[in-house]
């Protein structure tokens, strides 16, 4: 393969991620943030505070509990520690993408710069899509989804500002339902492994469980309990039955 | 000199905070091989995190639709409640004929005022008609006008229908 032609490929593969804008899950991004742009001139946070933090930040649970602790009063430090304890979750995510999008070639600054525009819906989005990207095309195709989906954000942040109060409270019902439904059916029609199937199943089960058992620490403990739980019953209920273990893998492999 | 002390604080409390945990995940992410235990842990991992969100999220969904419904239904039982008053009140003033002093004049808000009276003395005995000053009808009519500001358009709809049967009622007693 010729640089050059490859380079095309590249830029092709980027394209289409930066056609991502017009999926489901994108636009309703975009009402979210629509709303957020509210939040913020509501909380006392400029038009130009609001699109930084929206850069800045990107993942929109964060920058909410930013805004809310900035303007309790709390110091720098509370801030930094509610802020770091909501985003715990972006690791586990962010390391269960590398794998699927690094080629042996892809340096690591790369990634590094990448990660910074995964959020939930780029890694729902990128999960669900990667399996129709070559392996070659998987981090330029990342990246046109995730730098295009910041940067309209950030641009939507700064003209709605001021412009919309807020929606009909069965408009924004609407709209934010749809959040859910989209993940919902992304991850489990596109999870591949039956440990992803198990890892959905305690997830949402274990989920609203443990907000009125442990209000504060659910999500972590869903997550790391739940998965690791998930990872157990698969490894050693469900694989062991089964003679060929992880079926996809090596097709993979082969670019 | 406070602005830049916000940008500080979303660089620092913002940016680093969340970005600190993604360059994490690049550095585990990259020692994971495809096919891997470990891999298939942090896959489980991360599903369970985002579901336990996701499933958090339509929790929420719900309780707010419940309190939006237990709002409107909150506030047409309270129409309705100073709505009966209204009528109560609006028949004994035109029995009393005292209805001439305040019909040529806001009688809206004068009306208003009465109900709003009523409406927080539910248990009080009705017979004693109030006579207010334009001050005090001034007063109240801008409370009231942010009162039913907030109201829905829905409930809005209530309000100016029973108003119009209202009308129609004093008329009747009227003739």
């Amino acid at each position: 393969m010729s640089s050059v032609s490859s380079d095309l490929s590249q830029t092709r593969w980027f394209l289409a991620g930066m056609r991502g804008l017009f999926s489901l899950p994108a636009i309703i991004l975009m009402v979210s943030f629509v709303g957020f742009s509210a939040f913020a001139l509501e909380s006392g946070i400029s038009r130009s505070e609001a699109m930084f933090m929206t850069a800045m930040v990107w993942a929109l649970p964060a920058k909410m509990i930013l805004i809310g602790t900035v303007t309790s009063g709390a110091n720098l430090l509370a801030v930094f520690l509610a802020v770091s304890l909501s985003s715990i979750r972006l690791m586990p995510m962010v390391a269960s993408l590398v794998p699927e999008m690094r080629t042996s070639r892809t340096p690591t600054w790369l990634l590094l710069v990448l990660s910074h525009f995964v959020a939930i819906t780029a890694w729902v989005f990128a999960m669900g899509r990667f399996k129709d990207v070559p392996r070659e095309g998987r981090v330029a195709f990342f990246a046109g989804f995730g730098i295009t989906l910041v940067t309209v954000n950030t641009a939507l942040v700064g003209v709605c500002y001021g412009l919309v109060a807020a929606f009909p409270p069965v408009v924004a019902a609407v709209l934010f339902f749809l959040t859910p439904v989209y993940f919902i059916a992304s991850i489990w029609a596109t999870g591949r492994q039956s440990v992803v199937k198990i890892a959905f199943v305690i997830g949402v089960v274990s989920g609203p469980l443990l907000a009125l058992l442990v209000p504060g620490f659910d999500i972590l403990i869903a997550g790391l309990g739940g998965g690791t739980l998930a990872y157990l019953i698969d490894r050693y209920l469900v694989r062991s039955e089964k003679p060929v273990p992880i079926p996809d893998a090596a097709t993979e492999e082969v670019i | 000199m406070a602005d830049y002390g916000l940008y500080l604080v979303i660089i620092v409390a913002g940016w680093l905070a969340t970005d600190m945990w993604r360059w994490l995940g690049v550095i585990a992410g990259n020692r994971l091989q495809e096919g891997s235990e470990a891999l298939a842990w942090v896959r489980a991992v991360a599903t369970a995190l985002v579901m336990a969100v996701t499933a958090k999220l339509i929790e929420q969904l719900k309780n707010e639709r419940q309190a939006i419904e237990d709002k409107s239904k909150m506030g047409l039982e309270r129409i309705s409640l100073i709505v009966q008053a209204w009528r109560n009140r609006t028949k004994r003033l035109i029995e009393d004929r005292s209805v001439q002093w305040w019909s040529n004049w806001g009688k809206h808000t004068a009306e208003l005022q009465l109900l709003r009276v009523d409406a927080e003395n539910p248990q009080k005995d009705d017979d004693d008609c109030y006579m207010l000053t334009k001050e005090d009808f001034t007063a109240v009519k801008d409370e009231l006008a942010d009162d039913f500001v907030t109201l829905a358009d829905e409930q809005l709809a209530v309000v100016r229908h029973l108003v119009a049967q209202l009308d129609d009622d004093r008329l009747d007693n009227q003739i």
